[in-house]
């Protein structure tokens, strides 16, 4: 069970902290070298 | 990226391109299927085979697959459809084989993250590696909610297109990887009985051990672990700027998959071997081997940790592309938009999910059968999965590429893209050789194998 919630934690973690750290980079609107596809396609 | 004057998103640089293409071409691949299927195939001969095929095979179809979907852009369909109208079927064949291989590929993810958090939380394994990993891929509920986890973050992430910071994460995360791989293996090979035997095995090349089934299973290794034959490189190829040298992207692209495979072998199969696994363990090999030498290495919990966090990282990076052949398809060609096109493809991949997933425990007694001149045989959803992926649509996308080139597109159209008409170069004898002659001999060698015409 505990590894059953740090799973959904570490989940969480990462999509949190990538929506957050998305938001900052959107208000520049400088995409990195590493941009996947969807991103640019999605942001356009 | 930067966008052009039209509004296209492009990479910015070369260097850009083949991260990106390099994350979709490393991943469980290389670092779960290799290993066991090297074990199985008689260690250094199918090495040799491996990178034999790979230096013939693997570069003339990243170009084209490349050129048609820098050619044609929008999705893996359209693509093939503005060069030849008749030809979209390709396209098609491709989103179904990626999204049947993502039914699979998931699951294996889901078993990544179970790893990873069992490491962290204390790496219990008990006394029996390989009972803990039947114990855990036979449950249930567990091993779906693993699963799901994995589903659902990767499908929410390109819904609301911020998959940035994990592909730069695996981007500073995958060389520790590799150094980490490289340390193991030296590990493994001092301090396991008989792992050197397993180096020698792996390395040394046995001529005796060489079959076409370890030919079909060195090709469609390739196929599987570059990514070729199921529209990576079209969806790539889409945002590929003019600027790029094909060639040269290929070239590097071949080169970076084979190493991480070659790592991920050096480190496992010695370990494999001095611990006197069976030959035939297949897709397990990777867990029972690594929490082996984890639980037995100085740190080993942290070490392991890093490892399967990073290899669930490299996972992710993977499945961004993956998804995204489905996804685009079904947005731009079918018009669906972003969210129900994501919602479509996650529904249709998560039941698959299930039954595979279910196919290790409740479901195991169904098997599906799969005829062959040998007699017919039968196999769990993931085996039937990764074989009528793997030994049939990967092959059959491959030849149909090839002849869509020759035919479809034809050779004049084929060079001027990939070489911008004559800045990078031109299109040899050979290059032609291996699209009409090599690429489709291997395929048809698979195809016939893996229905026991020619064993």
């Amino acid at each position: 069970m505990v590894e059953m919630m740090l799973a959904v934690a570490m989940g969480g973690f990462i999509f949190g902290a990538s929506y957050v750290y998305n938001k900052r980079e959107n208000v520049k609107r400088t995409y990195s070298l590493l941009s996947n596809p969807t991103y640019v396609m999605y942001a356009k | 990226m930067s966008t052009t004057s039209n509004g296209e998103a492009k990479f910015n640089s070369r260097f850009g391109y083949i991260m990106v293409a390099a994350g979709a071409a490393i991943g469980l691949g290389n670092i779960w299927k290799f290993p066991y299927l090297a074990y199985r195939g008689g260690g250094g001969i199918f090495l040799i085979t491996y990178v034999i095929i790979i230096m013939l095979m693997a570069h003339p179809m990243v170009e084209m697959e490349t050129s048609i979907g820098r050619f044609g852009g929008g999705d893996t369909v359209t693509c093939f459809e503005k060069i030849n109208p008749k030809w979209g079927f390709v396209g098609w064949i491709a989103n179904l084989c990626t999204i049947m291989i993502n039914m699979f590929y998931v699951v294996i993810g889901g078993w990544v993250l179970k790893y990873a958090v069992t490491f962290i939380t204390g790496a219990k394994f008990g006394d029996d590696a390989t009972a803990f990993y039947n114990n855990f891929i036979s449950k249930p509920v567990e091993p779906l909610i693993y699963t799901a986890i994995v589903l659902f973050i990767a499908s929410g992430l390109l819904l609301f297109g911020i998959t940035e910071l994990v592909e730069k994460v695996t981007k500073v995360i995958m060389p520790g990887l590799f150094i980490l791989l490289i340390i193991c293996g030296f590990y493994a090979c001092f301090s396991v009985d008989g792992a050197i035997e397993g180096l020698k095995y792996y390395l040394l090349p046995a001529p005796e051990n060489f079959s076409v089934k370890v030919f079909a299973d060195a090709a469609t290794q390739v196929l599987f672990s570059v990514g070729i034959g199921w529209g990576i490189f079209t969806t790539l190829g889409i945002n590929v700027p003019k600027e790029n040298n094909l060639k040269g992207d290929a070239l590097l692209v071949s080169i970076c998959d084979t190493c991480a495979a070659i790592t991920a072998g050096f480190v496992v199969i010695p370990a494999a071997y001095g611990a006197g696994v069976e030959l035939t363990a297949g897709p397990k090999l990777l867990f029972v081997v690594m929490s082996g030498i984890f639980a037995n290495l100085p740190g080993g919990r942290i070490i392991g940790s890093f490892f399967f966090v990073a290899v669930l990282f490299a996972v992710f990076s993977s499945l961004f592309t993956f998804f995204e052949i489905g996804m685009r398809t079904f947005e731009v060609k079918l018009g669906m938009g972003r969210k129900k096109a994501v919602g479509v493809v996650t529904l249709i991949i998560g039941l698959g999910n299930i039954l595979v997933s279910l196919g290790f425990g409740p479901l195991s007694f169904v098997k599906l059968p799969w005829p062959s001149f040998a007699g017919m045989q039968y196999y769990n959803f993931l085996d039937w999965f990764d074989s009528f992926t793997s030994y049939v649509l990967l092959p059959l996308g491959c030849i149909l590429v090839c002849l869509f080139v020759i035919f479809g597109w034809g050779w004049d159209g084929y060079e001027k893209e990939l070489f911008m008409n004559g800045r990078d170069g031109k299109l040899s004898k050979f290059d032609k050789a291996l699209t009409t002659f090599v690429v489709p001999a291997f395929m048809v060698i698979i195809l016939l194998n893996v229905f026991g015409i020619l064993q």
